[in-house]
């Protein structure tokens, strides 16, 4: 084996440099009680909230084990008259009744850096992958203060998702916090997932870090997850923080304001930075069990009185900041999962009160073969248009009116005989738009792809063509165009607009040219086509 | 209230009576004479015994316990740590229980109430270790 001589010269450096501690007062305590993951310690009476508190649990033991042993740290949540209660941050049963413990003088924090991408780490920031401990000189605490507004700016960046449905209707910019909310199994972590996959088509200046915290998830799930970036490349700007369902209650709760610490170094740093927190739900179910293990007074459906402000400073976090600290944001896409599609429950109001709007996923659009399952009446972006790009504004707005009169119209599709020639067009029309806004998993739509698509079903293209058939019309019609004319695409990918000059193009060329190449989607009475807009 | 919180009200409070010097003979039976009179007699035995785990407690927290690595360091050790006792407002009688314990390899380890000091040569080897760590994992320049 190689002599390293770097190391060798840092070891020797450092023992040149060392010189054995000077004996300083330490505050400490005792160990009184320990059970269900909290700690009542005796003592320490100049704790401080969210204090890391060393617990001894190799006293009596030979020095070499306890430099084997992992350290054992709490984290004081209850400063009462007598006692400290310290939430446990690892295993409970290395505890004894009567150990000491010691006050750190430090806040949780856990390390941050560039070399935390890649990486699945726990909240404390522990590799969970099999890879070298995560070492930063750089730390910041898992509690910070969200930036006040005068250190912020509007909201006006687009963040693409590369699902058509929510690019185009439901806009997300970067620096907004924009909920996906649904019951089980209706696509929520399925849209997130694919939001992040998406970012590998931005452009690598463009690009947003992003950060996925599993909270109380299976493992089975994270992996599958894991598994999924990492074949699509994803993983190289992605950090997974891992708190399962098998970590304990503390853990849980300390992963998203950990994961929050680790995506605010990128923002400060003028980066784009992009959190999906799964699922704040589960988040709110440990930060309850804590609460009452505590003995902190239980409020509603046994929740503690400060559960919104839980979730409040966690999303407030999130942030478009001015020019002056750098330009970086965080937008975030928390998940909450609602029972019986109750989005007036309690956890759930909370946090569409706090978010600057929701994409509602439907159980019954999910089983009807509409997925995303996303209804598109009830979910919103408050930052709306100004979070879209000038191409995707030009082809949007008449698409979301035709989708809002087609689903008003909807409850009479069965007597479709008896209805006027419009009004039938009309629903045949929202059919054709509620089949282009089906998307497969992974399957990402790059901002031409879906102007181009939108664009043409607004124009009525697919007019002619059969309902089941309309995705694959719009795949071929998108290679029609970049083979015919790669100018527009180019145009749309760079400029980020759809010019009048473009529209012409595509109307009196490229979309006359594709039906010709079609003749079985040529409708036999095409309607004249509306004109540029 | 619930039935521990008035027992342990109530030891403090006896606690207290003895510390100004009562005699322990009157307090207790002051303390039955009163739990009679409230019809909580049945209280009794976890009064005492709430009693009795405050006085412990309170005898441990005025006790400085005081851990040697070797006998022959137990003079230098004594000398030592009282001054650190001075320092933090003890009184010259707080009871000193000195043990010994090879596992600090060195010096000594005192604590009382809710402080501590460390001399122990087991803290500079462990801190030693902590800084050859660090320097292995990243280079400080």
């Amino acid at each position: 084996m190689a002599i390293d001589h770097t190391l060798i010269a840092r070891l020797e450096r450092a023992l040149a440099d060392f010189s054995p501690p000077e004996p300083s007062t330490e505050s400490v305590g005792r160990v009184v009680r320990v059970g269900d993951g909290v700690v009542e310690i005796e003592g320490l009476s100049s704790a401080q909230m969210a204090e890391m508190i060393l617990i001894d649990t190799a006293s009596g033991e030979e020095v070499a084990q306890e430099m084997e042993a992992k350290p054992l740290y709490a984290v004081a949540l209850n400063l009462e008259e007598e006692t400290v209660r310290a939430v446990l941050l690892g295993d409970e049963r290395r505890v004894r009744e009567g150990s000491q413990a010691r006050a750190t003088g430090e806040v949780l924090s856990v390390p941050v850096g560039e070399n935390l991408l890649g990486r699945v780490v726990s909240p404390l920031a522990e590799p969970l992958d099999g890879g070298p401990n995560i070492t930063s000189r750089t730390r910041y605490p898992v509690e910070r203060p969200s930036y006040p507004v005068i250190a912020r700016q509007a909201v006006k960046q687009p963040l693409q998702t590369g699902i058509t449905a929510i690019d185009a209707m439901i806009p997300i910019g970067r620096g907004q916090r924009e909920l996906i909310i649904g019951d089980r199994f209706t696509g929520k972590t399925t849209v997130a997932v694919d939001t992040i996959l998406n970012q590998r088509n931005e452009p690598k200046e463009r690009r947003p870090i992003c950060v996925y915290v599993s909270i109380g998830q299976k493992e089975s799930k994270t992996a599958r997850i894991v598994r999924q970036f990492k074949d699509a490349g994803a993983m190289e700007y992605t950090i997974v923080v891992d708190a399962p369902s098998s970590a304990p209650a503390a853990l849980q709760f300390l992963a998203p304001f950990a994961a929050s610490s680790m995506a605010e170094y990128f923002m400060e740093q003028g980066k784009d930075v992009l959190i999906v927190y799964d699922d704040l739900s589960k988040h709110a179910v440990a930060y309850r069990q804590v609460s009452l293990l505590l003995r902190r007074p239980p409020g509603r459906e046994a929740y503690p009185g400060d559960i919104f402000y839980l979730h409040s400073r966690l999303l407030e976090r999130a942030a478009k900041l001015s020019d002056e600290h750098g330009g970086g944001s965080i937008t975030a896409l928390p998940i909450i999962e609602t029972q019986a599609g109750d989005v007036s429950a309690y956890i759930p109001t909370n946090v569409i009160s706090i978010t600057d709007g929701q994409i509602y996923l439907e159980g019954d659009l999910f089983n009807k073969g509409v997925r995303p399952a996303i209804n598109v009446g009830l979910s919103v972006s408050r930052v709306g248009s100004s979070a879209q790009t000038k191409a995707m504004k030009a082809v949007a707005s008449k698409m979301r009116i035709e989708l809002a009169q087609f689903r008003e119209l909807e409850a009479f599709a069965q007597f479709a005989s008896d209805l006027d020639v419009a009004t039938r067009a009309r629903l045949e029309k929202g059919q054709r738009l509620v089949e282009l806004l089906k998307q497969g998993k992974a399957e990402h739509r790059t901002l031409f792809e879906q102007v181009v698509m939108i664009y043409a079903a607004n124009q009525g293209v697919f007019d002619g063509v059969p309902i089941e058939e309309v995705q694959r019309a719009a795949r071929e019609l998108v290679g029609f165009v970049k083979a015919r004319d790669v100018e527009i695409q180019k145009h749309i990918d760079e400029h980020r607009d759809f010019p009048e000059a473009v529209q012409r193009r595509l109307l009196e060329d490229v979309f006359p040219a594709f039906l010709e190449a079609h003749p079985k989607w040529k409708q036999e009475s095409s309607p004249a086509p509306e004109g540029v807009h | 209230m619930k039935p521990k919180q008035f027992v342990e009200s109530l030891a403090r409070a006896a606690l207290l009576q003895l510390e100004r010097g009562e005699e322990l003979s009157a307090v207790l039976s002051g303390m039955q004479n009163y739990l009679t009179r409230t019809h909580r007699t049945a209280l009794l035995r976890f009064a005492l015994r709430a009693l009795r785990a405050q006085a412990v407690g309170r005898v441990r927290r005025q006790t400085a316990q005081l851990a040697i690595a070797r006998p022959d360091e137990a003079a230098k050790a004594r000398a030592e740590s009282r001054a650190y006792l001075t320092r933090w407002g003890a009184p010259e009688s707080t009871p000193v229980e000195a043990i010994i314990d090879p596992t600090l390899i060195g010096g000594w380890r005192l604590v009382w109430r809710d402080r501590m000091v460390d001399a122990s040569r087991r803290r500079a080897v462990l801190a030693l270790y902590g800084a050859l760590r660090n320097a292995a994992r990243y280079d400080h320049n």
